[in-house]
């Protein structure tokens, strides 16, 4: 496991910024407790708490999700984004809810884990489960672009007149207006998979060692392979059911979570998770510095931070391969 | 007594079906020529892959002996020696550790001569330094059967003697064990017992002396010996 002093660290600046989601702006809400005590319970407990919660769940799901996906395939590029699971799991969500009419929360949430399992099996089947880092990129982006494009057009033709002014939420991300009942439709199953994927942290360790070492000691990789696909699509494709597509944390967190497991990256899923947690929070509160009257979708803010790492992650890639 | 025993290992196309018995306490070394067949016949009998066939170690069928069990009773390095993650030389060997123990972990990498480099990154040691430890990794849970590929390759000439007296060692404290190699003349001076294998088949079973005779030579891998050293024939 991760060294006590971080895991402390991080939970007290999750703690922070838990709070802070919660009760920002400070005049607001503890003025409103002293002048309507009613009101302010419903507004803490109907739209602040599944905000908070969505962001924390959400975060650790992509952080966990991503760190199993990279330990999956042998590779610190990989991520629930950049492997297309959350594209597919939007348009899954979309067809179901505006083209089918099962717009209720449990509706998406099932549309999103197909469309995100049938994006996951399509990149294992076209990359391999020990792809080049080009191969499973292009794959990635491929898949990606295709069902950021089906998703935009499912939204176009959808019967609704508003439904294609949705597009943002979809392929950016959000945590706002979450009812209770949705946010319960995210977060059971993100509990279900991070708690199945840290069950399989000792086996994706192991995968480490290559997967002839691993499967000489008995490991049986093709049901890993499988398991680990299908409980990522049920915690990616419901999240990203109630929330829309939010990219880069999958990709960052498990990098910093593997300095804390000394390289380890199927131990690194429950540090990834606690990081993502942190890292969603921190975007939330920075969407809501935004300007009043004006929504910033939380995919921006994430992409703003996470595309320059990115960028550093490829360079010294690169540098690594060359020196 | 018969330690390992693979019955109709055979991967079409790849490797006709083969039986092999290993006994405990012998060092039977797997020669051929590129694409003879032997990493698929090491991964059938280590049940890796999509070869047919059976595999019993003191008795357990291998194929469907679970994690912890068949770490105890197999060791298998596989021919690749790429890794993805940068994790500490000491961090890899007790990934393959049944019983976590600190001190076999220095022992072990004391005996392959990474002591020096046993916190190091091992993405970051040379090709023949990473050989070492995947070579410890394989061995330290001291399995009763050892299948090796290319054990001493990218390895310098003391290194190569060096794990064969290793290998050697295992098979005294009464593994069984089976390596392949590329080098005849290491091959010839250091087997009790020499497997050649070309074209998906053994062709050859026995002591050096038979398994390597002058016509298996010419007809399996198209060399002769020639004085010190060998040329085409």
């Amino acid at each position: 496991m991760m060294p006590r002093v971080w895991f402390v660290a991080i939970i007290i600046a999750l703690l922070f910024a838990a709070g802070a989601s919660l009760l920002l702006p400070f005049e607001g809400l503890p003025r409103l407790i002293a002048s309507d005590p009613s009101l302010a319970t419903t507004i803490a407990i109907e739209i602040r708490l599944p905000r908070t919660a969505l962001a924390l769940f959400y975060g650790a799901m992509l952080g966990g999700a991503g760190a199993a996906i990279q330990a999956l395939f042998a590779n610190p590029l990989a991520s629930p984004d950049i492997t297309g699971a959350s594209g597919g799991a939007a348009l899954g969500a979309v067809v179901t809810g505006y083209l089918f009419g099962f717009a209720g929360p449990f509706g998406l949430a099932t549309g999103g884990v197909i469309g995100a399992l049938l994006a996951l099996v399509l990149l294992l089947s076209l990359a391999g489960s020990h792809a080049e880092t080009a191969t499973l990129l292009l794959a990635g982006i491929a898949i990606s672009a295709v069902t950021s494009a089906l998703t935009t057009l499912s939204l176009a033709l959808a019967p609704s007149p508003f439904a294609f002014y949705d597009a943002y939420d979809w392929l950016m991300g959000s945590l706002v207006d979450r009812s209770r009942n949705q946010a319960l439709f995210a977060i059971a199953p993100i509990l279900l998979s991070l708690i199945l994927l840290r069950r399989d942290a000792r086996a994706l360790d192991t995968l480490a060692l290559g997967e002839e070492a691993a499967a000489s000691m008995g490991y049986d990789l093709r049901t890993l392979q499988r398991r680990v696909i299908v409980t990522v699509a049920v915690g990616i494709g419901a999240s990203v059911a109630i929330c829309g597509a939010v990219g880069f944390i999958g990709l960052v967190a498990p990098v910093f979570a593997r300095r804390l497991t000394r390289g380890h990256p199927g131990r690194a899923i429950g540090p990834a998770a606690l990081i993502g947690a942190l890292l969603l929070t921190t975007a939330d509160l920075l969407v809501r510095a935004a300007p009043e009257g004006r929504i910033l979708p939380i995919g921006v803010v994430t992409a703003m931070l996470g595309a320059p790492f990115f960028l550093w992650l490829v360079a010294r890639m690169r540098w690594d391969i060359r020196s | 007594m018969i330690r390992l025993s693979a019955t109709g290992i055979a991967l079409p196309g790849r490797l006709g079906p083969t039986d092999i018995a290993l006994r405990a306490g012998e060092l039977t070394l797997l020669v051929g020529p590129n694409g003879a067949g032997k990493t698929t016949l090491l991964r059938g009998m280590a049940r890796i892959g999509a070869a047919r066939g059976a595999c019993r170690i003191d008795g357990f069928d291998v194929g469907t002996l679970g994690p912890a069990n068949r770490a105890r009773h197999l060791g298998y390095l596989p021919a690749s020696r790429d890794m993805d993650w940068p994790l500490t030389a000491r961090d890899l060997i007790a990934l393959g550790q049944i019983d976590p123990s600190k001190e076999a972990i220095a022992a072990m990498l004391e005996r392959v001569g990474a002591g020096a480099f046993g916190d190091r990154r091992v993405d970051r040691l040379s090709t023949g330094e990473r050989a070492r430890i995947l070579l410890a990794r394989a061995l330290i849970n001291a399995p009763s059967a050892l299948l090796l590929d290319e054990p001493v390759a990218n390895l310098d000439p003391l290194w190569q003697l060096r794990v064969l007296d290793i290998v050697k060692a295992e098979a005294r404290r009464g593994a069984a064990v089976l390596a392949t190699v590329h080098d005849l003349d290491l091959a010839r001076a250091h087997a009790a017992r020499i497997l050649v294998i070309a074209g998906g088949r053994i062709v050859a079973d026995g002591p050096p002396e038979t398994a390597l005779s002058d016509r298996i030579l010419a007809e399996t891998f198209g060399i002769a010996r020639s004085g010190d050293g060998w040329v085409i024939a």
